[in-house]
């Protein structure tokens, strides 16, 4: 465990010292940042405008819910589409083989390789809008808060285990690049209380695209709404996806074929 | 101008292209299907009655017209400038005795002749569910295809004049992402423009945004009409002729600028 947090460390020392090279960039993408929340936020008031709810959340709910999908957009930008699209190339160019014969195992190796640390902003944006929802719903209390840190964290684990998935797909097919759009879809459609669907819409975004877990149960988590069996259902989800990717991960390895010589 | 089988040339290279990568398209496509997701709320919405003057069917067509535009105008071209210019592949195109962005362009069209086959029917099904076929939508159609292709244009151009600066940073793709933030939300895919705020409807008046997706849908489903379909197409050359001559001043500041990486 300690080995694997040193390990952590030093892919962080690394990806920033790469990043250094580059960092132009940082201050326009923040600024680009809080641009795009600002029309989230704007173009929802302005559907509020129209209509007092939306599938019976109000508008301070539904700001709750941008701000999680917010942050998780951005665990996603910093963690998973660095580190998990590269799964594609390494397989494409036979580069694969190089982690394999490193002494970790290769699934967390694929996981903390690139970790953009110097996109943080992004994440403080999501929390930020996050509490603010919160304190205008009025639910800011400590237990809500340890509820929406449980349920955002089984929400990571939950997409972090689709995009292992589906990058792992590469291993098959060995085409697969724009992986990441699936879960940018994810953000929009996550963007609104599922119950704002049509019901057969509804099944859809539970079980398929699992936005119910991964948006709706940590925005009820935080203004106090959350039903127990929401709860111990994206606990369930989390779990049981997380294995089926890691079992998916390991079929893989084991009928990996090198590409080069 | 290129000759009319250098064109064709392209784009049956280009349209080639893009089948092989065809899986790659259907991702991409389906990124492109937010309008409909969004048609699914404000239905459930406008189930307690219109919106903003939008009921059942009028939201029902917007979207499904949203996406055939959404889809007919999505521009990567910045990151291709991006990578031209950061490992050298413009030069040849450079050397090729038409501008490059000949390519780009046939590029994107052979794209779309790929997509085209699959977002019709999708189009045509959506509204046979929603039972929102009505004999004006073909009335309209010529004008929309002709707003379309403009929309097509301003959306390239502002591309291509933001991808400019790829000459001179390393961090274009960046800008990339803003501009499609702007296009998406602000060009009517989440919400309709007229159901805006007034002000900010009269602020977005003065940006080329409403003029890429919403103001053809509108002019499909008929709430732009007569005299207002003229002056749209004007705003619309406006912005082509605008866009266009920064484009081909800055293109030529660019090119002094290129050191041809890679060549």
């Amino acid at each position: 465990m300690k080995r694997h947090l040193k390990l952590i460390l030093l892919f962080i020392r690394a990806t920033v010292q790469i990043q250094l090279e580059y960092r132009s960039g940082v201050f326009g993408r923040t600024l680009a940042n809080i641009l795009s929340t600002g029309t989230s936020v704007m173009l929802l008031w302005a559907m509020f405008r129209q209509v007092p709810s939306i599938g019976g959340w109000s508008f301070d709910q539904v700001l709750v819910l941008v701000g999680i999908v917010t942050t998780i957009e951005f665990v996603v930008e910093i963690w998973f589409y660095p580190s998990l699209s590269k799964i594609t190339t390494y397989v494409q160019r036979g580069e694969f083989d190089v982690l394999l014969i490193k002494p970790v195992a290769s699934q967390f190796l694929v996981t903390f390789r690139h970790l953009q640390v110097m996109e943080l902003t992004g994440l403080v944006i999501g929390l930020t809008v996050i509490g603010v929802g919160m304190h205008r719903v009025g639910s800011v209390t400590s237990f809500n808060i340890l509820l929406l840190a449980i349920f955002l964290v089984a929400s990571v684990v939950i997409i972090y285990s689709l995009y292992l998935a589906l990058s792992t797909l590469a291993f098959w097919f060995t085409r697969i690049e724009e992986v990441a759009s699936m879960i940018w879809l994810h953000s929009t459609a996550g963007s609104f209380p599922v119950a704002a669907y049509p019901p057969w819409a509804r099944l859809l975004f539970t079980f398929v695209l699992p936005v119910a877990f991964v948006t709706n149960v940590p925005a009820q988590a935080a203004t106090g709404r959350l039903s127990w069996e929401w709860g111990l259902g994206a606990l369930a989800f989390a779990t049981f996806v997380f294995c089926g990717a890691t079992w998916l991960w390991n079929l893989a390895i084991r009928n990996y074929s090198s590409a080069s010589s | 101008m290129p000759s009319f089988r250098a064109i064709r040339a392209l784009l049956a290279l280009n349209y080639g292209i893009s089948l092989q990568y065809r899986a790659q398209s259907v991702l991409w496509m389906i990124n492109g299907t937010v309008p409909l997701i969004m048609m699914l709320i404000w239905l459930q919405l406008a189930k307690g009655g219109p919106i903003g003057g939008y009921d059942a069917t009028t939201f029902a067509q917007y979207f499904l017209f949203m996406f055939l535009a959404r889809q007919s105008t999505p521009t990567w071209v910045i990151y291709l400038m991006d990578r031209g210019v950061k490992n050298g592949e413009l030069t040849p195109y450079l050397l090729r005795p038409m501008h490059p962005v000949w390519h780009y362009a046939s590029e994107h069209w052979g794209e779309l002749l790929c997509r085209l086959p699959i977002i019709l029917p999708i189009v045509a099904v959506g509204l046979t569910i929603a039972d929102a076929w009505s004999w004006s939508l073909l009335a309209h159609l010529p004008a929309f295809v002709l707003g379309l292709m403009m929309a097509w244009l301003i959306n390239f151009t502002v591309h291509m004049t933001v991808g400019l600066i790829a000459f001179w940073s390393d961090n274009a793709l960046g800008y990339d992402t803003v501009i499609y933030q702007l296009y998406i939300m602000l060009g009517g895919v989440v919400v309709p423009v007229e159901l805006f705020p007034e002000a900010v409807q009269s602020i977005l008046a003065w940006t080329p945004f409403p003029y890429v997706l919403d103001f053809p849908v509108r002019v499909m489903i008929g709430r732009i009409e007569g005299f207002d379909v003229l002056a749209g197409f004007g705003i619309q050359l406006f912005w082509i002729a605008v866009l266009g001559a920064l484009f081909t001043w800055g293109w030529r500041k660019a090119l002094r600028q290129y050191s041809a990486a890679g060549a």
